[in-house]
């Protein structure tokens, strides 16, 4: 499979915590003087999500202060069944009826990225002199409309539904067949790793046997008695009274 | 290096200097005993890895790398089993980690490098943090157990003098309330002073109005997008 031109990084696929994400996207708003308190950062209210993450410069751009964008209306889903990974249809523009595999999701958006497909060319002018290059890149479809899934028994186009297997395990079912639609390995594949279970630990990893240890005793005394007790501080001194109020 | 050496030699005559020993005989004698006591624990280091002020920064291995692979942040339920003395000696290696990632983040500004993955700053801290909530959540379960609910109580439901209702936060105090004047004064006053009643009316018309507009607000958007999207599955 292709890699689309420009390496674009799912959500999941980034693994960044969330408090690293905001702190990237308010990287470049305004600050202004709070007082005593210090300085406050003027986070945007209507944040204008992209093809770009908001931990990248373009998005930021696309936000700085005074920069405006339309509003958008975006329909509700209720559940989201498209993933990484999945083979779809394009039913829309000049590839329409052609299939191929989802590269790339903008769940703000309600936008996928067909990989590709749907796809327009622009010359880009790298540097002076130098001829101007073609470049291919992906176009959004909308997940509601222009694409479908695929049902892998006969390759056609279906409707999905979540429901259980009889182990509890929550599955998408095609309504037109019954078939399961597994989720592709791609969904689970993050910078860090392509599997969860084939994740490599690092040198300040701790490890698993570690993490899974239970060491917690209940005692009946404050979690600082306890580590006085350990380190054997001993404290005979008595606090003088106060109120609470 | 000569200089060093004289501000040395300068600094250790006024620590064992008489004169000084003449001003605050006792104050010298504790801190003379304290560094003989420091000599004597010179092997005392909880730390694995002895390397001094170097800990302050990272393995040289990855100066001037994109990316440092590392793992993921601690998840609150899994520092919920371990015990005191485990989170106790965690603390002090994210403590210490935190220290080193932020000493890394100045120094490659100062030195415009690329500091390479600064995520790990906010997996570090949101650790620190699931650890605190967890100290806190057994030391809460202490005292409910020992003092009952009464004890976890940190603040109350009060009118202010304006007439509005606030959530103040206990403070702790060296005398009884009855004996706080200024306390008395300012907190236990009757509900409404009537200089400021039509004030309150004036602020329950300002919040019926605000709360009219949310709502109307959020009708007139489910409107739009249900003429927008005419298909789709609204509440």
């Amino acid at each position: 499979m292709r890699l689309s031109p420009v390496l674009r990084m799912c959500y999941e696929y980034s693994n960044y915590p969330k408090r690293y994400i905001e702190r990237q996207m308010y990287k470049g708003s305004q600050r202004e003087t709070a007082g005593l308190s210090g300085i406050k950062i003027r986070k945007k209210k209507n944040w204008y999500y992209g093809a770009t993450r908001p931990w990248e410069e373009d998005n930021q751009n696309e936000n700085a202060p005074g920069v405006r964008h339309p509003k958008i209306f975006l329909e509700p889903i209720k559940e989201w069944n498209v993933f990484k990974g999945d083979l779809v249809e394009v039913l829309v523009g000049k590839d329409k009826g052609k299939q191929g595999i989802i590269n790339y999701v903008v769940k703000q958006r309600n936008w996928v990225f067909v990989d590709g497909l749907h796809c327009e060319h622009k010359f880009i002018k790298s540097d002076i002199g130098l001829r101007p290059t073609m470049v291919k890149s992906e176009l959004p479809l909308s997940v509601t409309t222009d694409i479908a899934l695929v049902d892998p028994s006969d390759n056609k186009v279906t409707e999905v539904e979540w429901r259980y297997t009889e182990e509890g395990k929550r599955v998408r079912v095609s309504t037109r067949t019954g078939r399961i639609l597994p989720l592709s390995a791609m969904a689970e594949e993050t910078r860090d790793y392509k599997t969860k279970s084939t994740y490599k630990e690092q040198e300040k990893d701790t490890r698993s046997e570690d993490l899974e240890k239970v060491t917690f005793e209940p005692k009946l005394m404050s979690f600082e008695q306890d580590i006085m007790d350990s380190e054997g501080i001993i404290d005979r001194r008595m606090p003088a009274k106060s109120w609470w109020y | 290096m000569a200089c060093k050496i004289q501000l040395l030699k300068n600094i250790l005559k006024l620590s064992v200097s008489p004169v000084v020993q003449n001003i605050a005989g006792s104050a010298t004698q504790r801190s003379l005993s304290v560094t003989s006591r420091c000599v004597s624990r010179r092997g005392f280091h909880s730390s694995s890895l002895r390397q001094g002020l170097m800990e302050f920064f990272d393995n040289p291995k990855v100066y001037g790398e994109d990316q440092v692979k590392h793992g993921r942040a601690w998840k609150i339920d899994e520092l919920r089993i371990k015990s005191n003395q485990d989170l106790h000696k965690l603390w002090f290696v994210l403590y210490k980690e935190k220290n080193m990632l932020l000493t890394m983040q100045e120094e490659c500004r100062r030195e415009a490098a690329l500091f390479p993955s600064p995520e790990r700053i906010d997996k570090v801290e949101e650790s620190m943090e699931n650890l605190n909530a967890v100290v806190e959540e057994r030391n809460h379960a202490y005292r409910e157990l020992e003092e009952g609910e009464q004890a976890n109580v940190d603040g109350q439901w009060q009118h202010t003098p304006f007439g509005r209702l606030g959530y103040r936060r206990f403070k702790e105090y060296p005398i009884p309330p009855w004996a706080n004047v200024t306390h008395r004064a300012i907190n236990q006053l009757p509900r409404h002073v009537p200089v400021t009643w039509k004030y309150g009316v004036l602020h329950r018309e300002q919040v019926i109005r605000k709360n009219a507009q949310a709502k109307r607000r959020l009708l007139n958007q489910k409107k739009r997008l249900k003429s927008a999207f005419p298909n789709a599955e609204m509440d």
